[in-house]
């Protein structure tokens, strides 16, 4: 009896580990950077690249950051006649296994209202929100 | 022998062939026309603007250096950095021959764009470079002239009036436009071809076929 109840406990165990310890995402944000603009400029971009390295898909859902009144998703899209429109998105999905990159003349944070002018040099820091990984704060290099 | 005589020919052929696409790579790579941006060939059509001292300038005046006119907006945050950004490479690129190169930057967002604004924009990425605005009508005109769209791209963006930055986005061409020391619309640079290194190799070809005919 004292068996059969332990074999119970760790088939429970062992159908829990792959639950427990593989469905989830695993957000890492690599070489995060702003891009400087001349001070008479109230916006500007932040690029990075975010990688997920767990077997879960993520979605980036909100950014937030002292630097400037508001923090937006946005893509540039480039048509075949080289005609520019940008577009803001409520989140971004982060696949599992692939990540995004964020990078100029494409997807970026937009930043809307600088509180101060940025200089290269200086560093920001950012609130990412993710639906699973929660927030991972980062700091960004202005260059 | 018959199978001999088709194996003869047919090598000649492959022979031929051969000679021919050689010539032509060679041809190719020597012509005048092999630039790395597309090769447009138009009279470019004159204009004058407003630059960013307030005085007026037209094209013309830049005759006999290479000039590159572009697009864009000050509160632009992706795109015109990255453009303004990368001409300033170009002008690294060339090095003493930037002195022979003028960049133009023609605003789309003329309202908001006054000289004051551009002044503190256009030279921030490199001190020569010159922003030019107008009224809403001689930029419309500019920008028909040379075949560039822009929308404002405010009210499709969905901002509620109490919004606290009020603001808008602008949709424009992106291509930049290479004139040369003549006149000529010469060659265009749609977005895919934005490289300082190619953008510069270029330039140097122009420069040259200038002091070939001098
Ligand atoms: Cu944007």
């Amino acid at each position: 009896m004292r068996n059969v109840k332990k074999i119970l406990w760790e088939a429970l165990f062992i159908i829990l580990i792959p639950v427990y310890s593989f469905g989830s995402p695993k957000i890492e944000i690599k070489e995060p950077w702003v891009r400087e603009v001349p001070p008479v400029s109230p916006v500007t971009a932040v690029y990075m690249v975010i990688e997920n390295e767990g077997n879960e898909d993520d979605r980036l859902i909100d950014v937030s950051t002292e630097a400037a009144s508001q923090a937006e998703i946005h893509d540039t899209l480039i048509d075949e006649k080289g005609i520019a429109k940008m577009q803001r998105f409520e989140s971004m999905d982060i696949p599992s296994g692939k990540g995004v990159e964020l990078k100029p003349g494409g997807s970026h944070v937009m930043l809307i209202g600088l509180k101060k002018a940025l200089k290269a040099g200086d560093k920001i820091e950012l609130n990412l929100k993710f639906e699973k990984s929660g927030i991972i704060k980062i700091q960004a290099q202005v260059k | 022998m018959k199978h001999n005589h088709s194996a003869t020919i047919a090598l000649s052929i492959l022979a031929l062939l051969g000679w021919g696409l050689f010539s032509y790579q060679y041809i190719k790579s020597k012509s005048k026309d092999n630039y790395v941006g597309i090769p447009y060939y138009k009279e470019a059509p004159n204009f004058t603007l407003t630059n960013h001292n307030g005085e007026k300038v037209f094209l013309y005046q830049f005759r006999g250096k290479v000039t590159l006119i572009v697009w864009g907006y000050t509160h632009c945050p992706d795109i015109c950095p990255l453009t303004l950004s990368m001409l300033r490479d170009v002008m690294k690129e060339l090095g003493e021959l930037s002195d022979k190169v003028q960049v133009l930057y023609i605003t789309v967002d003329p309202v908001r764009d006054t000289p004051e604004r551009l002044k503190g924009y256009v030279p921030h990425f490199y001190e020569r470079f010159i922003g030019l605005t107008g009224t809403p009508k001689e930029i419309e005109k500019v920008a028909k002239d040379y075949n560039v769209f822009f929308i404002n791209h405010g009210d499709s963006y969905g901002r509620s009036e109490s919004d606290t930055w009020a603001t808008y986005l602008m949709t424009h061409t992106t291509t930049i436009y290479l004139v040369d020391p003549r006149g000529k619309l010469l060659i265009t640079y749609p977005y895919d071809k934005f490289d300082s290194k190619g953008m510069a190799k270029d330039i140097r070809k122009v420069l040259n076929q200038q002091e070939e005919r001098n």
